[in-house]
């Protein structure tokens, strides 16, 4: 039974308690929360349109919740390719024309071609399903290019040419890393250059801009230097070429928006924000102005469009609703272009925007938007957008490490939609700990522990906002993990899976990951300290009394984490060695003595530097082996003897697995359908009129 | 070459945001700033005029007065220390208890408060021969053109390695690390705005001053902290080297204590650093029209 199965069962059993009485108690919000969870959640659109009918019948009397729940059933019936939608959108219309929101909504849906918004606006997919499909780029003018990070290869900003199938590395990386990490780019809007954030080995980000004509790896000039630990993401260029506006992300976990003078290589900060950034920020077509998000609040469900000019003489509110809104892109008529979930589900929205002000009220300009994530608009207005390809989802399988058999489960332990999964057994294998974060894997993560006996999973309460790989502990309820807490503090945190009470043990500086595990069977934890190019430093700390002791020191390592053999005799960890082109899987004695080298792969093949993990007995450890273009294998490294290839097919599997501790049962992170990533173009949605061009 | 020209009438110091928060209806100009500085000195705002705002906020202390508590007329003592009003146009609330949100609000309380200025707004405007509106929005927009930046620490962040000496430098780490004084005092202008308690009121387990409520306080900034002695809302504590003592002990326990308040174990070097990087925010302070020599 799936989490949600329990869940319905759960719920029915209370109906059937409580009766009539409870459900005349249930609010009309409620009702149309758990519509909406059907109609998003579930995709059940027909349980949906049952209970958005209901809302309207029941709860009348709020008119704007009632107009609401039209529209949402419209949109249902919408998706089922049935006329009764523009029967609803009409009745908005005739009877709920006192409710803007929702009149507007139905205005815009009736005016839009009847047929699949597919169909009629032109959804066109120009690069992928495939796990190299990153975000990291924008489009260039011409729609025909686009940057990204081949964070599967070899690191490097990489220039795809979408119209040949072909890429051109930007940058000089010929193995993992090797002179240092680029994140974001941004190219021009003449299509000729590229900004993009570099971190050199030892160093914060600076931001290099670079030609994109001629041929192999183009110079670069230093536009910014490293400011510390800063992040620099540059994201649009002005239109006259001169400025590139960008995000720095500074060390005391505040934001700023910035604009850096291409000529001079001054950086005007125009305001600072917290530790949350922004999603985007676009030039105005003339260069006056930049449009950006903003979260509102401490919370994450509102986040506003604003508007401030160049010369930061003003700042605009485009959006002053409570809905999340994200700036996808400012088209040449002087559209800004946004997704909103205002209507209840994520469309793209454009208001008109004049003398850095909004002219208009936000039209619907697309319903079904699919992604939040812009790579920006071309100069005929294609808007380009990067979503994932399928569903990510948890599940468990039997496994037989001798013979490298598996079995899938009959069903998946949860399906969450845009989910990570991060699955963990506990230590004596009766709970399986996974996690559900934002579409994007980033934001908001939460936390659950699903009991393997009864299958019914329940929620962890914690405060952070952020969390990367928790772990419970040996007694079952105290939940290790690193993240970040609500003020955007990296660190390490104890979580009390049944209080929720959050706990911080160790600080996490932004260049350095710590990779927190528990010490097998005790209430101690180790974790690392390395910074790039340092050594490997791995510390044991005490839980109650604080204390830490250094317990293993290594140059030969620098990907990854580095863990402790089950028996706690033994260290493994990964090295990559730039000369010599090899990533080694070592393994050190804690005692002292030589290390040894367990699995070697060279050339182009590398080892994942973080899902892999130590068999039971101490005796192997199971690896994920990657090349380019070939399907990425699991492997089984023993301590003695050589290293062999499981038959295990391991394409869907996208992020990390976990034995159980009795070595029969894997959890894993899996793709639905297609694994990685996606980049859409959606032309013909903006009115006549509103290309991109500046 | 640190400063830039952003409006009209306010050039902003390298450090503070270039976007300067300023309500539609009181816009920022040369003139405005001039007759608030003018009123800023003018005894005549107080009852028995003697008192103007800079008898209290005095440019040459940054803005404060060194004082524990204010002194108003007729010698009324305050209650609380006297905020450096620097920088304060970005401010999102003001006073100790946060109690206003507008720096046209905010500066006419004074002129009211009976251990202040003890004046009503009305006779104040009468006084100076302005309608309480043009008194407000002048006396704001003066406020919002003081300011202080291009200090040594902003010239660090921008670039000049050399600013700031290596224990300077391991105390800007202990702020954003350690210290944990990156919780509240947090970007440019080095705080949330918001309130928080951090046991200063709590004396032997009793409440000596509610603040905004069980003792919050809004978090001052930590610009021009070096010259800004005695601190916190009562002026208890004369030096930063006690400051950061009372942080490392967490503060005085109470009910209600922040979360983000614990015993920070800092060494007497970290602490040495720690005070070392506060006096590198002592920065370049102006009010006024701007100086030409920034332009």
């Amino acid at each position: 039974m799936t989490m949600k199965q329990t869940i319905a069962a759960i719920a029915l059993v209370m109906a059937s308690v409580a009766g009539v009485v409870t459900l005349r108690a249930q609010s009309g919000y409620d009702l149309f929360q758990k519509a909406l969870a059907a109609e998003r959640a579930d995709g059940n659109l027909q349980q949906a349109i049952q209970l958005y009918a209901r809302v309207v019948k029941e709860f009348g009397g709020d008119r704007a919740l009632a107009a609401r729940a039209l529209v949402r059933m419209a949109e249902c019936h919408e998706k089922l390719g049935q006329a009764e939608a523009q029967t609803i959108y009409e009745r908005v219309l005739r009877e709920y024309a006192d409710q803007p929101e929702a009149a507007n909504l139905a205005r815009a849906r009736l005016r839009v071609d009847p047929r699949p918004a597919r169909a009629a606006q032109g959804e066109r997919l120009v690069w992928g399903p495939g796990r190299e499909v990153d975000l990291f780029g924008t489009v260039s003018p011409d729609g025909r290019y686009l940057t990204y990070v081949d964070w599967f290869g070899v690191v490097n900003v990489v220039l795809r040419d979408l119209q040949t199938g072909t890429d051109r590395p930007l940058t000089p990386n010929t193995f993992f890393g090797q002179y240092g990490y680029p994140s974001w780019s941004a190219i021009s809007r003449t299509g000729d250059r590229v900004a993009y954030s570099w971190a050199p080995p030892d160093a914060g980000d600076e931001l290099r801009v670079a030609s994109l004509t001629g041929q192999g790896v183009p110079p670069f000039r230093r536009l910014l230097p490293s400011s510390g630990r800063d992040s620099l993401r540059p994201f649009d260029w002005s239109p006259d070429g001169n400025w590139i506006a960008l995000l720095i992300e500074r060390e005391d976990r505040s934001s700023q928006i910035g604009l850096v003078n291409l000529r001079s290589g001054d950086l005007r900060i125009l305001k600072s924000i917290d530790w949350r950034g922004v999603g985007k920020i676009v030039f105005s077509p003339d260069g006056r102005f930049i449009a950006y998000d903003l979260l509102e609040g401490e919370g994450i469900r509102t986040q506003r469009v604003l508007v401030m000019a160049v010369d930061a003489g003003r700042e605009v509110a485009v959006t002053t609703d409570r809905s999340k809104n994200h700036v996808m892109g400012w088209a040449a008529d002087g559209h800004l272009l946004f997704a909103s979930d205002r209507s209840g589900s994520l469309g793209l929205w454009a208001v008109r925007v004049e003398d850095g002000r909004p002219r208009s009220v936000p039209v619907l300009v697309k319903s079904d938007l699919s992604s939040t994530w812009s790579l920006g608009l071309t100069r005929n207005g294609a808007l380009y957008v990067w979503k994932r390809a399928g569903a990510e989802y948890v599940s468990t399988a039997s496994i037989d490490l001798a013979t490298g058999a598996l079995r899938q489960a009959a069903g998946s332990i949860q399906h969450f939609v845009d989910s990570r999964g991060r699955p963990a057994w506990s230590a004596d294998g009766k709970d399986l700990l996974y996690v559900s974060c934002g579409p994007d894997g980033g934001g908001a993560c939460r936390i659950f522990i699903r009991a393997a006996q009864t299958g019914v999973s329940r929620e962890v309460p914690h405060a952070l906002g952020y969390v990367g790989f928790p772990r419970l502990g040996p007694d079952g309820v105290a939940i290790l993990t690193d993240g970040r807490d609500l003020k955007g503090r990296r660190g390490i945190y104890l979580i009390d899976s049944k209080t929720g009470s959050t706990t911080p043990i160790a600080e996490q500086p932004p260049d350095r990951r710590r990779w927190p595990e528990w010490w097998p069977g005790t209430r101690s934890i180790y974790y690392q300290n390395q910074g790039r190019g340092e050594p490997l430093v791995v510390l044991r700390r005490e839980i109650d009394s604080d204390a830490e002791t250094e317990i293993f020191r290594t140059s030969a390592c620098n990907v990854g984490p580095a863990r402790i053999s089950p028996d706690g005799r033994s260290i493994a960890c990964i090295g990559n060695d730039i000369d010599s082109r090899t990533a080694t899987l070592m393994v050190f004695a804690l005692s002292g003595g030589a290390s040894r080298a367990v699995m070697r792969v060279s050339s182009s093949e590398s080892l994942f530097p973080w899902p892999w993990q130590w068999t039971p007995d101490s005796r192997a450890i199971l690896v994920r082996k990657m090349a380019p273009l070939a399907v990425d294998e699991l492997w089984l490294a023993p301590m003695a003897g050589e290293p062999r290839r499981l038959n295990i097919d391991i394409r869907n599997w996208s992020g990390p697995f976990d034995l159980s501790p009795d070595g029969r049962q894997i959890a894993f992170v899996a793709s639905a359908g297609a694994q990685g990533a996606e980049v859409w173009a959606l032309e013909n949605f903006l009115p006549p009129g509103g290309n991109a061009s500046p | 070459m640190f400063a830039i020209l952003l409006l009209a009438a306010v050039v902003i110091p390298l450090g503070l945001d270039l976007y300067m928060p300023v309500p539609e209806n009181n816009p920022l100009t040369d003139d405005k700033i001039a007759l608030g500085r003018r009123l800023f000195f003018d005894p005549r705002l107080s009852r028995n005029a003697t008192l103007s705002c800079a008898s209290c906020h005095r440019p040459d202390r940054s803005f404060t007065d060194g004082r524990h508590v204010a002194v108003g007329v007729f010698g009324r003592a305050g209650r609380r220390n006297v905020p450096a009003l620097i920088n304060r146009a970005w401010g999102r609330s003001f006073f100790w208890d946060g109690r206003v949100t507008s720096l046209e609000e905010q500066v006419l309380k004074p002129l009211e408060d009976p251990n202040e200025m003890d004046l009503s707004v009305d006779e104040a405007a009468r006084r100076v021969s302005l309608t309480r509106d043009e008194l407000s929005r002048a006396l704001a927009s003066y406020v919002r053109s003081i300011l202080s930046g291009n200090s040594r620490y902003d010239r660090f962040v921008a670039g000049e390695r050399s600013a700031l000496s290596s224990a300077e430098q391991a105390g800007l780490q202990i702020v954003r690390g350690k210290g944990n004084c990156t919780a509240c005092h947090v970007g440019p202008t080095f705080t949330d705005e918001r309130l928080h308690n951090t046991g200063v009121a709590w004396v032997n387990g009793r409440l000596t001053d509610a603040g905004a409520a069980n003792g919050t306080f809004k978090t001052p900034t930590l610009r021009e902290v070096a010259r800004t002695a005695p601190y916190m809302h009562d002026g208890s504590i004369s030096t930063l080297d006690d400051v950061v003592d009372y942080y490392d002990r967490g503060g005085n326990q109470n009910p209600f204590l922040d979360a983000e308040l614990r015993p920070l174990r800092l060494t007497a070097t970290e602490k040495d650093a720690l005070v070392a990087f506060l006096r590198s925010l002592n920065g370049q302070l102006s009010e006024g029209i701007p100086d030409p020599r920034w332009q």
